[in-house]
């Protein structure tokens, strides 16, 4: 019975752990403080004349651009374009990148064969690209959306691959043995063995499309937020520019820790500490 | 022994001067007698005055090494005199008024170039273009306005245009951008843009690759919506203008000599055509230059009323301190 | 659901002159297995012994049908081995409990793969569960699980499916001293309750435990078998009494040393 207490006794301190207790308000709290000091930080070089007032504006110029863009019904459709655009392109890839990916983990053989040129493309700059979807596709949101396509794609197909090839040889020995046919190793084993890799690839994807979908927004396009600042910026007119980057960057951010908690809730299987 | 002493030098006499006849003293070699003086500007009309310097000699006469740089926008050729990349730029003042008053120091030389716009359009829309200003720019409304860049000094013309024809650029047109002469063709001719603002070189380009055009407002000469208006400017940096003061001067004036001979001496608007790549050939460029010559030879002169004028075209209205930012006695240098 | 060796056929498991050379892609080639000749009866418990890389585990893949015989036959319930037979159960060194899946969902794992219906999965789950006392740990994920409880589950997981033959390589091995004889004593509990019992294949490398498991104990060494021990005593069997058996010493030594 020694042993069985003694096994006991590893459950309550990992449940213990997992609660994680007034560790968590302490974080929060300095989280929320991040902010108030930044901002002090930026009044303090603005007031020193650190750098040209007309390249760093006062936090309050920015905020006073911030209510001008809302008021004069510019910011929302031009925003609702960009994050759009962005969230289309993630979509996309996830669909078309994950399932790639796994396949490439599964058959190493395709790998072998495809990799050199996958890796070749991976490390083409797919923003350059974008003048040639702006006239394939036009300067609507198909050419963002490609772009921001061509970005992300490759890393859910990669990162999806390396979760595949990632999988404990012990629990493919174990599907094995317990007779499972490829596609039952597939969907018992790979794909949900993957989706740390994936989530890993939402949030990093999330980051990419928006850069694919600004650069060609800069480039050519008949709404969004890149062309605010391209505009904005050719009258070195920064407080409106940081005011769309700030903003642009809360939105990035709440879609981010939303991630954050889909992840939490479907991955809560995942040992909170190493033991 | 003396003979061969004397044959020794004169063997290295002979090497040091066929060296030295080597060292020519005007090819602005380090620590040379020459003054660089590096230009930013679009390779296009607005640059023929300091082309006409430059062929003409003016620079070399003053000392200075004029060293261009071909930009494709106003946006980025404010970014670079303002950043200090380079020393003088040639600017639209509703794009430069506009940046000043967003905190940016910055030393304005002389008026480089009058009016020499016109809005175009794609014949298959079959605007009509004998409709007089204002009326003319509401077949306009929902259509798509190519300019060079966004929010550079195309755009902020065409939208004090079409604020005084009572429309709202924010939301009866749609703006892209098309770049520079050659992006600007493709965008045109293929169909991105319905109307594009349009300039000599572009004009040019578009006649010589048989796209045909609708002219919808013209925008150049001196009767026109646009009144006396400045197309562009000579800017300088402030830290460079400030520290430089005899430069500032000499450039002034081999700049003025420049205007000067395109005015007086018949070859010299080809050659400064030439340069800036308006015609293909010496012949091409002496018949464009018959045609558009108005531009840079009848450019409103530097008053402080004509510098007030030009706010018209900002977003705010907003006119920089005359004093604080013309470099005195530079138009007159 | 217990698979009947096919008539006229007398050994559950049959390995004749069975050799297994590994050494493809230009590596130096080296044979584990050279001759190998092995015969289980149903029911039996066999322990295999021999020291490390002696091919133990490769015996136990020929077997399952991971590894293929570079010479010879290999016989189970008298057809060809085969990757996930219903009939043959693996039990590996670690547990291999998928770690997004709770333990009743890991032991209901084969279950699915052989489509059983969802109400008859979840009922055996319990009920293997609650063999290895573990009720309570129903829903929870194996991070949760101290190892031993994680063992457990593996036990029942492989068990669920209720195969005739059973291969275990080295289960017990990770375990502390206490929870490996509690975990094992569960184990031997379940194999000696039932009316048909299980064929068994236990690798180990601690001798005392083969001889504390086992009806029969082989070693492996230079490739074949080298020497095959009856164990005498009877069941149930524990730690104590069986080393302080009178014929203990001598039969450890004889498996000690085939070990060198």
């Amino acid at each position: 019975m020694v042993s069985v207490a003694h096994e006991v006794e590893a459950v309550d301190e990992t449940a213990v752990r997992r609660r994680g207790g007034r560790g968590r308000l302490g974080v929060w709290v300095w989280r929320l403080a991040v902010p108030p000091v930044a901002l002090g930080i930026w009044q303090l070089a603005y007031q020193l004349r650190l750098s040209n007032r007309a390249l760093l504006p006062s936090p309050r110029t920015v905020w006073d651009a911030t209510a001008s863009l809302q008021d004069s019904g510019v910011l929302w459709p031009n925003l609702a374009s960009t994050l759009g655009a962005a969230l289309v392109a993630l979509a996309l890839s996830a669909l078309v990148g994950t399932p790639f990916g796994v396949l490439l983990g599964m058959l190493p053989r395709a790998w072998e064969v495809l990799g050199p040129y996958l890796n070749a493309l991976n490390s083409m700059p797919r923003i350059a690209l974008a003048p040639v979807f702006v006239v394939l596709l036009g300067v609507g949101q198909s050419s963002k959306v490609a772009v921001g396509f061509s970005v992300a794609v490759f890393i859910f197909m990669m990162n999806a691959r390396a979760g595949v090839l990632g999988a404990d040889d012990e629990h493919r020995r174990v599907c094995l043995t317990l007779g499972a046919s490829k596609a039952q190793m597939f969907w018992k084993l790979y794909v949900p063995g993957a989706l740390p890799a994936i989530f890993a690839a939402l949030r990093l994807g999330m980051v990419y499309a928006l850069l694919g979908v600004v650069s060609s927004e800069i480039l050519a396009s008949q709404s969004g937020v890149g062309q605010l600042i391209v505009s904005y910026s050719a009258t070195l007119s920064m407080a409106y520019v940081y005011a769309l980057l700030i903003i642009l960057a809360a939105f990035a951010s709440a879609l981010t820790l939303v991630l954050g908690a889909v992840e939490a809730s479907l991955l809560g299987w995942q040992p909170s500490r190493p033991r | 022994m003396r003979i061969e002493a004397v044959g020794c030098v004169a063997a290295v006499t002979i090497l040091v001067a066929t060296a030295c006849s080597g060292c020519a003293p005007a090819t602005g070699s380090p620590g040379g007698e020459l003054t660089k003086v590096s230009f930013i500007g679009v390779q296009e009309q607005g640059a023929t005055g300091y082309a006409a310097a430059d062929v003409g000699g003016a620079f070399a006469e003053q000392g200075l090494d004029f060293a261009p740089t071909w930009a494709t926008s106003g946006s980025v050729i404010l970014q670079g005199v303002v950043g200090g990349d380079f020393d003088v730029g040639n600017v639209g003042p509703a794009q430069l008024y506009t940046a000043i008053e967003n905190g940016v120091c910055a030393r304005v030389l002389r008026p480089t170039e009058g009016a020499a716009y016109g809005l175009i359009a794609r014949p298959d829309l079959h605007l009509d273009v004998h409709r007089p200003f204002p009326d003319t720019l509401r077949q306009l409304k929902g259509l798509r306005i190519g300019v060079a860049a966004r929010g550079a000094a195309q755009e902020l013309v065409v939208r004090t245009l079409l604020k005084e024809a009572g429309l709202d650029p924010n939301t009866d047109v749609t703006w892209l951008a098309v770049g520079s002469p050659a992006t600007a063709l493709a965008a045109f001719t293929s169909g991105q843009v319905d109307v594009v603002m349009s300039y000599t070189q572009l004009e040019v380009n578009l006649r010589a690759a048989g796209a045909s055009f609708d002219k919808v407002l013209v925008l150049s000469g001196s009767d026109t919506p646009l009144g006396v208006f400045w197309q562009a400017v000579a800017v300088a940096n402030c830290a460079w203008a400030d520290s430089h003061p005899d430069t500032v001067m000499k450039f002034c004036h081999a700049l003025n000599q420049g205007f000067a001979s395109l005015a007086n001496d018949r070859a010299a608007g080809p050659k400064a055509f030439a340069y800036v790549n308006i015609g293909a050939n010496a012949d091409e460029a002496a018949s464009l230059w018959e045609t558009y010559k108005s531009p840079v030879i009848d450019i409103p002169p530097l008053t402080e009323q004509n510098w007030r004028y030009q706010s018209r075209f900002t977003p705010n209205n907003y006119t920089p301190d005359f004093s604080r930012h013309v470099v005195a006695g530079c138009a007159t240098a | 659901m217990d698979a009947k060796p096919a008539p006229g056929c007398e050994h559950a498991v049959a390995l004749r002159s069975v050799t297994v050379d590994f050494g493809a892609n230009g590596r130096v080639p080296r044979s584990v297995l050279t001759g190998l000749s092995l015969d289980v009866e149903p029911g039996q418990l066999v322990a295999l012994v021999g020291a490390s890389g002696c091919g133990k585990t490769t015996l136990l893949n020929l077997v399952a049908g991971l590894v293929r015989p570079s010479t010879g036959e290999v016989a189970v319930f008298g057809q060809p081995p085969r990757v996930g037979r219903q009939d043959v159960g693996y039990l590996f060194a670690r547990d291999g409990l998928l770690p997004w899946r709770t333990a009743r969902q890991n032991v209901e794992l084969g279950l699915e793969m052989r489509g059983q219906a969802r109400h008859a999965r979840r009922d055996t789950a319990a009920s293997l569960l609650d063999r290895v006392d573990l009720s309570s740990a129903l829903d929870l994920y194996p991070a949760e699980l101290s190892q031993g409880m994680r063992q457990r589950v593996a036990l029942a997981r492989t068990l669920a499916t209720d195969p005739a033959l059973l291969l275990m390589d080295e289960p017990f091995a990770a375990l502390d001293a206490q929870t490996r004889a509690s975990v094992r004593s569960v184990f031997l509990d379940i194999w000696d309750d039932e009316l048909d019992r299980k064929t068994v294949l236990f690798v180990t490398h601690d001798l005392a435990e083969a001889l504390l498991v086992a009806d029969r104990v082989v070693s492996i060494a230079g490739g074949r078998v080298r020497s095959d021990v009856p164990v005498p005593w009877s069941r149930p069997r524990d730690e104590r009494s069986v080393v302080g058996q009178r014929d203990f010493p001598a039969l450890y030594d004889t498996l000690h040393a085939d070990l060198g």
